[in-house]
């Protein structure tokens, strides 16, 4: 069951999200500086590397709605860490959302994948996670097949904790309950040498940390983007997943 | 948002904040630090002083900007230090996002012709597009030589993280030593037991958090909080969980199996620790 948000929400949170987007495609093709935020409360000694697509042709991906695959997935990096909302409703008070309230040190890529991977490491992430959506066809943003469709996290085949990563990301975004991603193709798999992607991935192969590479829903479908666009409501589940994957440290 | 789910939330945020940092057992050093007490803590970049450690991540990141700074002038382009953006240091998350958008490098490289471009990119990073996925078209940072500015700055300085990263598994072995302690185990036995005294039902605390979670999910199914009785009852739990880390020695368990496990992983790999401590006191380091 899919839920559905009251309007005078929706208003709501257009205009805190406005800034957010403006930032985000202002300088997409182009770097800028990593923000580095820190937990609110004691930090549980774990440190966090999201790194959202930084793709040069973002907006010419078959993004549908005039979407930008960056700008989506740098908002999922935003909110993951900063976002605070509860079923519906923002809610400041709430000690379960994002990876800040959850006792992490976050660090969000800005740069360019090579930066990405030089930051991460030099920062000494635990874990590194690369925010993106998926693509198949253009131009059929009206399909409704969900089976053709859905969350696939992929890590590096050599990775002692990549699999598990990768299963718990899987896992609390795309298959568990309530408002997960709306395909329902879900899967992880290995890099390189599974078809799921055809190149080696730079951030999994070079990385020191624990890695899985997100490719959350696919970006082709208007239903896709509808649910990647709501990314201030399903990011929490970034959080939880690492909660999962790390062991709830506090 | 209803008065009831207001006061239900801030319930259990009141009890979350009260057990927040002393209710789960595969705790960091940081945030249930052995101190001194742990031979480890005498090797910067683990954790165990975590304010000194950032200070110093920050004067690396400095230098290696200022190095790469030079590098690029040399090869005939601009470019400005640009480190990252710490948010607390701005009044509020926009303007933190405003200064890490005024990078002035990204404008400088925007106005570039796409072959100068190239060549800037090969300057600063060993290759023409450092935005490809493509592991094959990125420099392995892990090589003794290229990566062009960026790659030469990064050897030079590898940082007070560079030893966490050449000792990824024996870190991870030990994380998993002091979860399976048989006192940690023994302290979870006991939590649990003091739980079920309480009424909960949770074999650790980590048992609990994932409860929560998994509530908030299924709530999210029906688009309406969970019910009133049972957010009570996780704040009521969460309450009890902080009484009984102290009842059971939950936490004073973890530490104990922590410095002892933190021993055994110093010596095991005291040639590396040692070799990074030199480094780390012979580098002289700009003051941001």
């Amino acid at each position: 069951m899919r839920r559905t948000r009251p309007r005078t929400w929706r208003l709501a949170m257009v205009a805190s999200l406005a800034l957010v987007v403006l930032a985000a495609t202002a300088g997409a093709a182009y770097a800028a500086d990593d923000l580095i935020y820190d937990p609110y409360g004691t930090w549980n000694g774990k440190r966090i590397y999201l790194s959202p697509a930084r793709h040069s042709d973002t907006g010419s991906r078959g993004e549908c709605g005039g979407a930008s695959e960056n700008t989506l997935a740098y908002n999922v990096a935003y909110y993951a860490t900063n976002g605070s909302y509860y079923a519906d409703q923002y809610d400041p008070y709430s000690s379960y959302r994002n990876l800040r309230a959850r006792g992490y040190k976050v660090r969000i890529g800005r740069g360019t994948v090579s930066s990405a991977i030089s930051n991460s490491n030099a920062w000494g992430a635990d874990l590194h996670i690369p925010l993106h959506s998926n693509a198949d066809v253009s131009g059929q943003c009206s399909r409704t097949t969900a089976s053709r469709f859905g969350t696939v996290v992929i890590y590096w085949y050599t990775s002692g904790g990549g699999p598990d990563l990768a299963s718990d990301l899987l896992y609390t975004v795309g298959t568990v309950s309530g408002y997960i991603s709306p395909g329902t193709n879900d899967y992880t798999c290995y890099n390189p040498g599974h078809p799921c992607t055809t190149i080696t991935l730079g951030e999994l192969r070079y990385t020191s940390a624990v890695a899985a590479y997100m490719e959350s829903e696919f970006h082709t479908w208007t239903t896709g983007v509808n649910w990647l666009s709501d990314s201030w409501v399903w990011a929490w589940r970034i959080g939880w997943a690492v909660d999962l994957h790390l062991g709830y440290p506090r | 948002m209803s008065k009831t789910f207001r006061l239900t939330l801030l319930l259990i945020a009141a009890a979350g904040l009260l057990v927040a940092g002393q209710a789960a057992t595969a705790q960091s050093a940081s945030a249930q630090s052995p101190g001194a007490a742990s031979p480890l803590a005498a090797y910067p970049g683990f954790g165990h002083h975590p304010q000194a450690d950032d200070a110093r991540f920050e004067r690396e990141e400095l230098a290696r900007e200022r190095l790469i700074e030079r590098c690029m002038a040399d090869a005939g382009f601009e470019y400005q230090s640009a480190p990252s953006i710490d948010a607390d240091d701005y009044p509020d998350l926009a303007s933190a996002l405003a200064a890490a958008q005024n990078d002035p490098n990204e404008l400088y490289v925007a106005a570039l012709d796409p072959a100068e471009r190239e060549r800037y990119f090969v300057a600063l990073y060993g290759v023409p597009d450092p935005y490809s996925e493509n592991a094959d078209n990125l420099h392995d940072p892990a090589s003794p030589v290229g990566g062009g500015c960026s790659g030469e700055a990064f050897r030079a300085i590898p940082g007070v993280y560079a030893a966490k990263n050449a000792l990824r598994d024996e870190l991870a072995a030990l994380e998993r030593a002091v979860r399976t302690d048989a006192r940690v185990l023994a302290a979870e036995e006991r939590w649990s037991a003091c739980m079920a005294a309480r009424g909960h039902a949770y074999g650790t605390p980590r048992d609990l958090h994932a409860e929560i979670d998994e509530t908030l999910a299924q709530a999210e199914t029906f688009g309406r909080p969970p019910a009133p009785a049972i957010a009570r009852e996780h704040g009521r739990a969460l309450a009890d969980a902080r009484v009984c880390d102290g009842q059971a020695g939950l936490r004073s368990a973890v530490v104990t199996a922590r410095i002892e496990h933190e021993a055994a992983f110093v010596d095991a790999n005291r040639a590396v620790l040692d070799a990074h401590l030199e480094r780390l006191e012979s580098e002289a380091l700009p003051n941001r």
